[in-house]
C-alpha cells in the first residue's frame, strides 16, 4: 500500500505553529449549537443536522475542532464541489468526493489544522490506479490535490 | 462453527448507519475499526442455510443486538470480491465466523462473525481499506422492517 505520511516531527512542528497563531474570529462554535446557522452553507445544513443527531444517538463525542476545520475549509473553497459527508466514531468530520472514472478523494479533519487523507486517481486505464493515503496539514492536502491533479474530481 | 472462515461465495451484511450513508452512497467510515476493536462485526448470510434472501436478511435483523434505526442500512457483500478487491494491498483479511451465545434477553445468534486483519482506527490506511470495501458494496438492504407478528 503506499502511503505518503510526512514525519512525526514535521507533523508536531506545523501543529506547534497553528497552535502558536493568532485565533481567527470565530465564526462557528462546532461542539454545541451553531450561533450563527447561516455560517453552515444550505446544501450542507440538512445533512449536517443529521450528522449531528447522530452524533447524540450513538454517543459520539462530537470533535468542535473538526467541524470548525471542516467549516473553514468549505467556505475557503466556494468553487469547490458539494461533497459526501460522514461522521466517525472518533467525532471528526469527513468529506469524500468521487466520480464515476474512479477518482475519490477523502478527507478527515481532526482539528487544529491537521488532516488525514485518501486518494484514488485513475492513470490512464482501470488497472493502473495510484492510491494514497497519508496524515499532512490542510496546506500539505491542498498542494497534494494539485500533485494529483484532482481538480476537476471537486471543482464544479 | 466458532472460529471457521466464511466460505469466499458466501455473502455477509454490515449494519450502516446514517452517519456513513450520505446520498444512497455507503462512506469508507463504515468499515473502519473503532478504538479498541480488533474484528468488524458482520453477519453471514448463508448460516441461514436454504432460506431465501429475504426470510436470510430477516433473521439478521431479529437476533442483531443493535440498534437497527430507520435510516440505517444492512450492506450486503460477497466474501471473495472483497478479498480480490483488497488482496493487493492487505493481505491479513480474514471472515471469520464468530456466534454469539443467547444473553437473555437476546437469542444467540449463529450469523455473527467478523472481519479481522484490518487496520487500526488511527491508522491513516483504515479510511483507504475501508473506501475498497465500500466499492465492493452489492446491495443495500433496509436495517428495519415491520415484521409479522408470527416471523420465526
Amino acid at each position: 500500500m503506499t502511503t505518503a505520511n510526512h514525519s512525526p516531527a514535521a507533523t508536531v512542528a506545523t501543529a506547534t505553529a497553528i497552535a502558536a497563531a493568532p485565533a481567527p474570529a470565530p465564526a462557528y462554535n462546532g461542539g454545541g449549537p451553531p450561533a450563527d446557522a447561516d455560517a453552515i452553507p444550505p446544501a450542507y445544513r440538512e445533512r449536517f443536522a443529521i450528522l449531528r443527531n447522530e452524533a447524540a444517538l450513538d454517543g459520539v463525542a462530537w470533535n468542535a475542532a473538526s467541524a470548525a476545520d471542516w467549516l473553514d475549509f468549505v467556505n475557503a473553497n466556494p468553487d469547490w464541489r458539494k461533497s459526501l459527508l460522514g461522521l466517525l466514531d472518533n467525532g471528526n468530520l469527513y468529506a469524500v468526493w468521487k466520480d464515476a472514472a474512479g477518482d475519490q478523494l477523502t478527507i478527515q479533519f481532526k482539528g487544529m489544522g491537521l488532516v488525514e487523507y485518501v486518494i484514488f486517481k485513475q492513470r490512464g486505464g482501470a488497472a493502473a490506479v495510484s492510491r494514497v493515503a497519508g496524515a499532512d496539514t490542510l496546506d500539505g492536502l491542498m498542494a497534494q490535490v494539485k500533485s494529483f491533479e484532482l481538480r476537476a474530481l471537486v471543482s464544479w | 462453527m466458532n472460529g471457521d472462515l466464511i466460505p469466499d461465495r458466501d455473502h455477509i451484511v454490515r449494519y450502516v448507519g446514517a452517519s456513513h450513508i450520505d446520498d444512497g452512497v455507503i462512506l469508507h467510515g463504515a468499515f473502519r475499526l473503532r478504538p479498541g476493536e480488533d474484528g468488524l462485526s458482520i453477519n453471514w448470510l448463508e448460516c441461514f442455510a436454504d432460506w431465501s434472501k429475504a426470510e436470510q436478511l430477516d433473521a439478521v435483523r431479529r437476533l442483531s443486538r443493535l440498534n437497527m434505526r430507520p435510516h440505517g442500512r444492512l450492506a450486503e457483500l460477497n466474501v471473495g470480491e472483497v478479498k480480490a478487491q483488497l488482496r493487493s494491498v492487505l493481505d491479513t483479511l480474514r471472515f471469520v465466523q464468530t456466534p454469539l451465545p443467547a444473553d437473555p434477553p437476546y437469542a444467540a445468534d449463529p450469523s455473527h462473525g467478523d472481519i479481522f486483519g484490518l487496520p487500526p482506527s488511527d491508522d491513516p490506511d483504515a479510511l483507504l481499506v475501508g473506501a475498497l470495501i465500500a466499492e465492493c458494496v452489492q446491495t443495500l438492504h433496509p436495517a428495519s422492517v415491520a415484521l409479522p407478528a408470527d416471523a420465526c
